[in-house]
């Protein structure tokens, strides 16, 4: 039996040490079992759990039980299960290193009890995911981790400031919760009130809200077919947990999420990397979860932690089925696919059963999940946010439900005949997609990891009415408007464009300004010297100002001249002093 | 057969490999897919909160004028933010 007292991140933490020592069918039986055992002991902690022990002047908590972090953990170490079992072919160990790292300090995120172990953890999560992306071992990822890094490595300093000013100004490190309604918090001029809106934006950084959502759409569509099967579970979610924990019941973010939801939609329908349309769909889902925790009433909390839950298991599997296919043809653009339903028959019903899900059809995990946010919003009587989440409902099945299974596997034939991916492959999508259907069939273990009484009915004749309504002619308006919706070889331009192209050209640009400046300095300096010299050889010459006799009463001047200067200057300065 | 269905039925073999026999038959059945759900409607207690969503099949016209509203809006937005593919790479971003 493992030993209670340790946050469940340390199987993750030991198999990622051991992955990168093992070899062959030893690394196998670690990649499948850590994450297995890490499960059981999430399940068998105690309800009432406190890990703690001092350090500095300060306790901390490393582990307790948060209202939602058994089924974030869970869920987590489903996520880094299956990938681990997506990934057993992968032949190089670092990148599984690496995700289960990254899966271990996620874990350690949802079960911290004070704001130093949640700040360590997160930052660890930082490494790991920039790590996972390098491992692809592209120069396209090299240059896209790096930029991922640079701006989560900012994200923490933005946090840690905040955590800081936050201990400084209440003497606690202990989990506080934050209501954010307005921009007021940050006038009134109180330091707690500004290391309230720097922890929000570091939080918030990391999932993705607007301006800094680029880092998704930019790094994980580079990182290799497994890497983006874990990169989509963990970062964006343990930020909605953060935010579930610490900012629930915050009317900004309603509208962050709201930004959200319709910034991944459009970005979506403009896209032709299919990777790139399935991060563009994280931001616009975790969107729907943001304006949940916004709401703050208990149904619209639980749906956002159940909407997690549901997004991380089905977002695996459409991330699983396009490596599938990216992995088989090493193609990524909807335009050099199409039509390989023909050859690659499981991988495509895989990635309808995650299209599916997405789209929350009835009888999968989204249609469980996702309705709970919108019906939480219709009670509170939010009706701009309910109309908002109502056509964006219908907008998820027209952009990713049927966009990406269509441009894949059917449209216009591409001619590829790919076969199905390895055992291990098929076997992990097979797993995700069962954890896709179940739910919507029999959401009670879900609902029982989540707060209070769950009361909420999904599956009635009048939400399989309306639902399929919405969806299906969403769907018409996909086919009857397929001329708008043509794939062009583009991509579309983002927030990151000003770091990424203003800026350089602006450092480019000062660089060329200091460059004219020096020169300019330099001519100046020269001219002076020219100047100077000449002067000195005039004065020099035989018959020159210093070759010149001078009467004694000229020298005597000079010296009378310089004494009062001196004098002057003595007195002046004790003057000076003394009236200090 | 009206012109418009028949152009219809056109335009959709520009996208698909299907032949025109398939694809007639899944305009067919999916139409009728349609159909059900809005006569559906007829069977179940409708719960509006905001009094227009309790008109007839709400869901379904709601959802058609979005989605449309949502590609155009993506159409126009995209004028103005798309670059070619190698837009990073030719702004000194390779590394």
């Amino acid at each position: 039996m493992m030993p209670i007292e340790m946050t469940p991140a340390i199987s993750f933490f030991i198999a990622a040490a051991l992955i990168a020592l093992t070899r062959g069918t030893m690394r196998h039986i670690i990649t499948l079992v850590m994450p297995l055992l890490a499960l059981a002991h999430i399940w068998t902690l105690p309800t009432d759990i406190q890990v703690q022990f001092d350090f500095l002047s300060y306790t901390i908590t490393l582990v307790q039980i948060n209202t939602y972090s058994i089924i974030f953990a869970t869920v987590f170490t489903l996520a880094a299960f299956a990938g681990g079992l997506f990934a057993l072919n992968q032949k190089r160990p670092q990148e599984l290193s690496a995700a289960f790292l990254y899966a271990g300090s996620a874990i350690g995120v949802v079960f911290a009890g004070d704001l130093i172990s949640f700040f360590i953890f997160w930052e660890i999560m930082t490494i790991g995911s920039t790590l996972v992306i390098w491992s692809a071992d592209t120069d396209k990822a090299r240059a896209a981790g790096l930029r991922y890094a640079l701006l989560h490595f900012v994200g923490g300093v933005i946090l840690m400031i905040g955590i800081t000013a936050h201990v400084y100004a209440t003497n606690s490190i202990a989990l506080p919760h934050f209501v954010v309604n307005d921009f007021s918090a940050l006038f009134d001029g109180e330091l707690s009130g500004v290391a309230m809106w720097l922890i929000l934006v570091g939080v918030l950084i990391n999932a993705g809200a607007p301006p800094f959502s680029s880092w998704l759409s930019d790094a994980y569509p580079e990182a290799s077919p497994s890497g983006a099967v874990f990169l989509s579970a963990f970062t964006t979610k343990t930020a909605v947990f953060v935010l579930l924990s610490l900012f629930y019941g915050s009317q900004i973010l309603i509208y962050v999420g709201l930004f959200m939801i319709f910034y991944g939609i459009v970005y979506a329908i403009l896209e032709n990397d299919m990777r790139r349309i399935l991060v563009y769909s994280i931001i616009n889902q975790v969107g729907f979860m943001i304006t949940g925790v916004g709401i703050g009433t208990e149904l619209s909390m639980n749906g956002a932690a159940a909407h997690a839950f549901s997004h991380i298991i089905y977002k695996a599997l459409l991330l699983m089925s396009a490596g599938s296919v990216l992995f088989m043809t090493n193609k990524r653009k909807f335009s050099d696919l199409g039509g390989l339903y023909h050859s690659m028959k499981l991988t495509c019903i895989f990635g309808i059963i995650g299209a599916l899900a997405i789209s929350s059809f009835p009888l999968t995990s989204g249609f469980i999940s996702k309705p709970m946010i919108s019906d939480a919003a219709a009670q509170e009587h939010l009706a701009v946010v309910w109309f908002m989440l109502t056509a964006a409902s219908a907008a998820v099945f027209l952009y990713v439900g049927l966009k990406f299974p269509w441009f894949v596997f059917f449209q216009k034939d591409s001619g590829l005949r790919p076969k199905d991916p390895p055992l291990n492959m098929l076997l992990a999508m097979g797993l995700v997609a069962v954890i896709c259907i179940a739910p919507g069939i029999y959401p009670d273990p879900i609902y029982a990891m989540l707060s209070g009484d769950v009361t909420y009915e999904p599956n009635t004749a009048l939400h399989f009415v309306t639902q399929l309504q919405l969806l299906l002619f969403s769907g018409l308006v996909f086919f009857l408007m397929q001329p708008l919706l043509k794939r062009t070889l583009t991509i579309s331009l983002e927030f990151d464009w000003f770091y990424r192209v203003l800026m350089n050209k602006g450092l480019l640009g000062l660089e060329k300004l200091g460059n004219a400046i020096l020169s300019i300095l330099a001519k100046m300096t020269f001219w002076i010297l020219d100047l100077s010299i000449a002067k000195i050889a005039s004065v020099s010459r035989p018959n020159g100002g210093l070759s010149k006799i001078l009467p004694v009463g000229t020298t005597t001047l000079w010296v009378s001249v310089l004494l009062v200067i001196y004098l002057f200057l003595y007195y002046f300065s004790d003057f000076i002093i003394a009236s200090h | 057969m009206p012109k418009i269905i028949k152009k219809l039925l056109a335009a959709s073999e520009e996208y698909t490999d299907f032949s025109p026999r398939q694809i007639a038959r899944y305009w067919l059945i999916f139409v009728c897919i349609l159909l059900a759900t809005l006569i559906a409607q007829f069977f179940v207690h409708p719960h509006p909160h905001f009094g227009i969503d309790g008109l007839f099949s709400f869901h379904a016209w709601f959802s058609v004028l979005t989605c449309v509203g949502i590609v155009v809006l993506s159409k126009l937005l995209g004028f103005w933010l798309k670059r070619p593919e190698d837009y990073y790479e030719k702004n000194h971003d390779a590394n």
